[in-house]
């Protein structure tokens, strides 16, 4: 190599870096400015309400009351209940498809995955309005009431517009996520570690259970996480089938409101004042959102330590 | 929400067929009642410049401005008037202020408090800044989505019934309070479900200012466009439409719509309640009550402007006008303020014109009561004070 085109190359590099290095800077100051807007636009409600905006019950714009705990609440419970469906059957069909389904159903799975993935949340939400809102108000919320005798938290009347029938849409919505996240990242467990412990005797069950998931645990919380985040971000179709009540649901049966929802259609038409407030809701969800990061994160780590990766 | 788009939209595929196919037959019926040697009228669909205008807010307006808007395009050439938003009273006239449109729509005149609330900072906006111009005459339904109950006998409620469903002090749809205005129907043992506007609505205002005048013991709080805090188990609805969609999918519902979204929407037919006016006789809404609730209270102005809970064994209680706000000095090009002075002229009143027909005859094919002729003298006159770039007036005859 000539020391021309040494030079060059150290040239180039150098362009190559500044280009990354700008890049990320960039991201790092687009985060930043959108994090310290946020925060000073809520100012005026924190300086109002103080942090009752976190645990006051009461959310009204007629009378400035402006705490977010039952709307907090609803946020929390729509995304537990489509977590509590999503991650076992979304691992389970991601398990399926890599090591148990034949190559063509495989693949028709695969891509009614990837399909269901970019249906826009509208879509999801309309479905849920005028398909399963009757549904649930007739089958499903009358069964579950008569399963448990009515007790918590299945008492009180069907109403299908409900904290049950979001958690149920955002169930559909962040499925595929969890499916082609997961799928993937148990694809990419060495065929070898997988075979060798064929070899040696154990089941296909044993295998998957002892070798496939722990290989793949890091991918499987990393979808987790994020499916976390968009069933706790989600707005228009969450708003759809909810019913907009910014009340504690004493049941799952009924009406509530969630944080992304609510800041959607109170937006356009607030009072400053409740444009600050809304802006706290934002920063609520960040923070939520945020937490969320940290225990998938922690979890992560923590398995890879116990695996002895790091 | 989008979705409400999506079924407006819809709404007003069907609004602007049913319109098209009805020009063909109304102006002959128009004819009849034409004012002849209105050389206004005459003028508004002709417009020497081309110029492009929108408009946005109340719902309750929606269904006469997407017919309207499409049938004054046909007749005026250079004039395009792009869809109007329906995103609430509220929000019409917080885009009227931040000039985001050429007139917002609201039931409600807009205040000087409303300005105070919703301007800009470091703005000092007065009220007088802007006109108000009445453009349509509609009533609130109160709908409801029972099984078993027949649509030729509806429910008879009472104001004060309804301030203590929406208060939460009555609970389920056969307690003795509705069960004793409704001795020979067969109630449910089930809970009511309460639906309202989960946006700020000149809707609510109307609906809580007729339960303000006539049930003041029960509603103690003055009547609001705001959001209402709903009993536990609630629904809020995004826009009339939602309203409308809540009632339709959620058993044992009941709620409050502009009187054209029941038309336009069949299956909420099924269930529209009676309601005691102030002469005490029960009525389902319809043309005639609205129009007789207005002619009881014939004058209003921009701050006197409710005809809800008027006497009358015939008034439907619970009425009232909505509202194109405009800046009285044109903010933006005097073709672009011709023309929006131009089409709220037309929209605003009735009669042939060339053999076509005006706005207000539209508005009675979309479950409008046409304005009153002393109403539509108003909107002229106030329409007649909006001035262009060199202080003069906009609405003339010359075509602008």
């Amino acid at each position: 190599m000539t020391e021309k085109s040494k030079d060059f190359s150290v040239k180039s590099d150098w362009a190559h870096w500044s280009v990354l290095y700008g890049a990320s800077g960039l991201f790092a100051l687009i985060c930043a400015v959108f994090l310290i807007s946020i925060i000073v636009s809520s100012i005026p409600a924190w300086s109002h309400s103080g942090a009752s905006i976190i645990y006051g019950r009461v959310w009204s714009q007629s009378t400035n009351s402006f705490g977010a705990l039952a709307i907090i609440t609803g946020t929390l419970a729509t995304t537990a209940i489509a977590l509590f469906f999503a991650i076992p059957i979304g691992v389970g069909s991601a398990i399926a498809i890599v090591h148990l389904l034949p190559g063509r159903l495989k693949i028709l799975l695969s891509s009614l995955v990837e399909l269901l993935a970019a249906v826009p949340s509208v879509v999801y939400g309309l479905w849920g309005l005028l398909v399963l809102a009757p549904w649930f108000e007739k089958t499903v919320e009358p069964g579950l009431a008569g399963i448990t005798g009515g007790r918590f938290p299945f008492q009180a009347p069907p109403e299908g517009v409900s904290l049950l029938l979001a958690g149920g849409v955002l169930f559909v919505m962040i499925l595929p996520m969890i499916v082609a996240l997961s799928r993937d990242a148990i694809a990419v467990v060495p065929n070898e570690q997988f075979e060798g412990a064929l070899s040696v005797g154990a089941t296909k069950w044993q295998v998957i259970r002892k070798v496939v998931l722990p290989g793949a645990r890091t991918g499987i919380v990393g979808a987790v996480t994020l499916a976390t985040a968009r069933a706790l971000g989600e707005t228009v179709a969450v708003a759809m089938v909810i019913g907009l009540n910014p009340l504690f649901p004493p049941s799952l049966f009924s009406t509530a409101s969630t944080l992304a929802s609510t800041i959607a259609l109170q937006f356009q038409d607030a009072t400053p004042l409740q444009v600050a407030a809304l802006g706290a809701l934002a920063l609520i969800l960040m923070a939520m959102t945020a937490i969320v990061n940290w225990f998938g994160r922690r979890f992560v780590r923590g398995s890879a330590f116990r695996a002895g990766v790091i | 929400m989008r979705i409400h788009r999506t079924v407006r939209l819809a709404v007003t595929a069907a609004a602007v067929a049913v319109t098209a196919l009805s020009m063909v037959a109304v102006p002959a019926l128009a004819g009849t009642r034409a004012t002849t040697g209105d050389r206004y009228l005459a003028a508004d669909t002709v417009l020497n410049k081309a110029a492009t205008i929108g408009g946005a807010g109340s719902t309750f307006a929606a269904p006469l401005q997407n017919a309207a808007q499409a049938a004054f395009m046909a007749r005026a050439q250079n004039a395009t008037i792009n869809g109007y938003q329906a995103v609430g009273s509220g929000t019409g006239e917080s885009d009227i202020l931040k000039k985001v449109v050429d007139w917002g729509g609201t039931d409600v005149p807009m205040s000087q408090t409303d300005i105070y609330q919703k301007e800009p900072s470091g703005y000092n906006i007065r009220a007088s800044a802007f006109l108000e111009v009445p453009i349509a005459l509609g009533g609130v339904a109160i709908t409801y989505n029972l099984a078993g109950l027949s649509a030729k006998t509806p429910l008879i409620l009472t104001a004060s019934v309804l301030a203590n469903i929406y208060e939460g002090h009555i609970t389920n749809w056969n307690s003795a309070a509705i069960q004793a205005l409704n001795p020979k129907v067969k109630l449910p043992a089930t809970k009511i479900v309460v639906a309202a506007r989960a946006d700020s609505s000149g809707t609510t205002y109307i609906f809580t200012n007729f339960l303000r005048s006539a049930a003041p013991k029960v509603w103690a709080t003055q009547p609001s466009k705001a959001v209402l805090t709903l009993p536990t188990g609630g629904v809020a609805g995004s826009g009339n439409a939602g309203v409308a969609a809540d009632i339709e999918n959620t058993p044992n519902a009941i709620g409050y719509v502009e009187y054209s979204y029941v038309l336009l929407n069949p299956s909420l037919l099924k269930g529209v309640a009676a309601i005691v006016n102030k002469a005490g006789k029960a009525l389902t809404p319809s043309l005639a009550g609205i129009a007789a609730a207005a002619a009881a209270k014939a004058d209003i102005t921009t701050s006197n402007f409710s005809i809800d809970w008027q006497p009358g064994a015939t008034a439907y209680p619970i009425a009232g006008y909505t509202w194109a706000i405009v800046w009285k000095v044109n903010q933006t090009s005097d073709a672009q303020g011709t023309l929006l002075v131009k089409y709220l002229d037309w929209l605003s009143h009735s009669g042939a014109v060339n053999g076509t027909t005006a706005g207000q005859d539209v508005a009675a094919l979309q479950g409008y009561v046409p304005l009153p002729a002393n109403i539509q003298a108003l909107a002229r006159a106030t329409l007649l004070k909006v001035t262009g770039s060199r202080g003069q007036v906009l609405l003339g005859t010359n075509g602008g």
